[in-house]
């Protein structure tokens, strides 16, 4: 029978020197997330995805020849249709924004878990990389996969090598568009999760940031060229750039990249001010 | 709250002086003012404020663990959830107000043609639908956050996923909506028809009065009483336990 000593046993693994603890931070922030109402939402958002994959079976598949051949005619798998499906997308991504990210550091400082998170080696880097990874995780989800998976299909169901070389852009125009909604929508998620204590706040302040602008650039849509204050009009714009498309507001595209990269500093400003790590006592 | 107040307000006023100054399209102080208070105060506003504040009556004591020791104090349930109701009513309804007649003062003001009168009974039946749509919206709301875990995002797909994608489906379906019944009442709808891209969407929403005033404020206040008489049994038709760990 063995007998063990009853005394502190120390540790005889390896430190290493970067032990990568944005992607356990990450992991775990996905896991939790995905017992909230996440799966509702993903089913949600698989709606539009569906549809938009029966049109371009539609337009493949049914030809001249068929009766269908007006309505196929009336759907153009261009650019536009890539954009438009992530355009489409928007109100149940800030949905999945709101679930996932309200909490994410709000309930860090509510329940006062950043001075234990800091006593480990991880850094402010590694704590904001691992909160916007669950961010990225589940809106990529709804967003820049669904676009991506729409346009192999799309490939594959033509056939045609004309379609690839022609719009051979468009997966990179898809994950530039997605970067930029998920870092500018995600940014804001965080400052305000980080901002408040309670996540029901931080959920209503956020929708508000993004659609009174958006309201008040519609009301006084005859000064379109102070459009770049909203947005999700400089989401779109960017977009249409990315795309090869019309530009929807008369603004330069160059004005919405600025807004976008100065709000996208002002909140790591923000979370820089509010994440405040602890010296890590070796 | 507040701040959310002030930040619509102060944009939506900085907004139309911009839009005076650089000569934009020919969208009037009055015009404007219907719209944002159309678009901003009863289709953003005030859902948001409900949901912010009724999802709170309940949740807020259960999430803080307080709920059990309000329920010591020797009073009725239902008189407790009634003055947190109207405590809340009270707030959002004066955040509202104030944001409402702010943003109506200051464009009134730059409007210089028109006195601050001109507007006045129709700025008055604003306030008015604004109060009796939180009358409906706050209790719901309050149910909401009384039985769902995430009741904001319940709320959220409730007024602006169903409500909107109601307003785009043809027939009766919109009687299921609370907002139908705040548009019957609103003004607007018999006052603006404007050229801009609020104008397009609001033809969308509401083609003709179809109740009559008597009719909508009835269905109004029957669904608050609904609603609030719901807020009011949850704390009798649900136990709320003070967890162990």
């Amino acid at each position: 029978m063995p007998i063990y000593e009853r005394s502190y046993l120390s540790w005889e693994g390896q430190l290493l020197d970067k032990p990568r603890t944005w992607w356990i931070i990450g992991r775990t922030g996905v896991r939790l997330a995905w017992k909230k109402s996440v799966a509702l939402l993903l089913i949600l958002a698989a709606v539009p995805f569906i549809f938009r994959a029966g049109q371009i079976y539609l337009s493949s598949r049914m030809g001249n020849t068929s009766f269908l051949a007006e309505l196929a005619e009336g759907i153009q798998i261009d650019a536009g249709f890539f954009m438009s499906f992530m355009k489409d997308q928007t109100f149940l991504l800030l949905l999945i924004l709101i679930v996932c990210g309200a909490g994410l550091i709000a309930n860090d400082r509510k329940f006062k878990a950043l001075p234990i998170y800091f006593s480990k080696p991880v850094g402010f880097w590694d704590y904001l990389i691992g909160k916007f990874l669950v961010i990225v995780c589940y809106g990529g989800v709804i967003t820049v996969i669904p676009a991506i998976l729409l346009f192999i299909g799309q490939i594959l169901l033509t056939g045609t090598p004309g379609y690839f070389s022609r719009y051979y852009y468009v997966p990179f125009s898809i994950l530039g568009l997605g970067a930029a909604t998920l870092v500018t929508l995600g940014g804001i998620m965080l400052v305000l999760s980080a901002l408040s204590r309670g996540t029901r706040s931080a959920a209503i302040i956020f929708f508000a940031l993004v659609y009174i602008p958006e309201m008040l650039r519609r009301i006084f849509s005859g000064m379109n060229d102070w459009g770049w204050i909203s947005i999700r009009a400089n989401i779109l714009q960017l977009g249409a750039i990315l795309f090869g498309l019309r530009r929807p507001y008369p603004f330069p595209g160059c004005l919405a990249f600025l807004s976008l990269a100065v709000v996208t500093a002002a909140c790591l400003a923000v979370l820089r001010h509010q994440i405040r790590p602890t010296e890590v006592v070796k | 709250m507040m701040i959310l107040g002030l930040f619509s307000v102060g944009l939506s006023l900085v907004f139309f002086v911009l839009h005076s100054l650089l000569g934009g399209t020919e969208l009037s102080a009055s015009e404007a003012f219907y719209e944002i208070s159309f678009s901003l105060f009863l289709h953003l506003l005030l859902p948001l404020i409900s949901a912010l504040i009724g999802t709170g009556i309940i949740a807020n004591e259960v999430e803080e663990r307080t709920l059990i020791y309000l329920l010591t104090r020797p009073q009725p349930k239902w008189k407790i959830i009634l003055a947190k109701t109207l405590a809340g009513y009270i707030t959002a309804g004066l955040i509202l107000l104030i944001a409402l007649l702010a943003t109506y003062s200051v464009m009134s003001a730059l409007a210089g043609d028109q006195g601050w009168m001109t507007l006045f009974s129709d700025l008055s039946r604003i306030c008015g639908v604004l109060l009796l749509g939180l009358l409906v919206y706050l209790p719901l709301f309050g149910v909401l956050g009384a039985f769902l875990k995430k009741p904001v995002l319940a709320g959220l797909l409730f007024t602006f996923g169903w409500e909107n994608l109601v307003a785009y489906i043809p027939g009766k379906i919109r009687l299921f909506t609370v907002v139908h019944y705040l548009h019957d009442l609103f003004p607007h709808f018999r006052k603006v028809r404007g050229n801009s891209e609020t104008a397009f969407f609001l033809n969308i929403f509401i083609t003709d009065q179809d109740l009559s005033t008597p009719i909508s404020i009835s269905i109004l206040v029957l669904l608050a009483a609904l609603f609030t008489g719901l807020l009011l049994s949850v704390l009798y038709l649900r136990e709320y336990r003070l967890e162990q760990n």
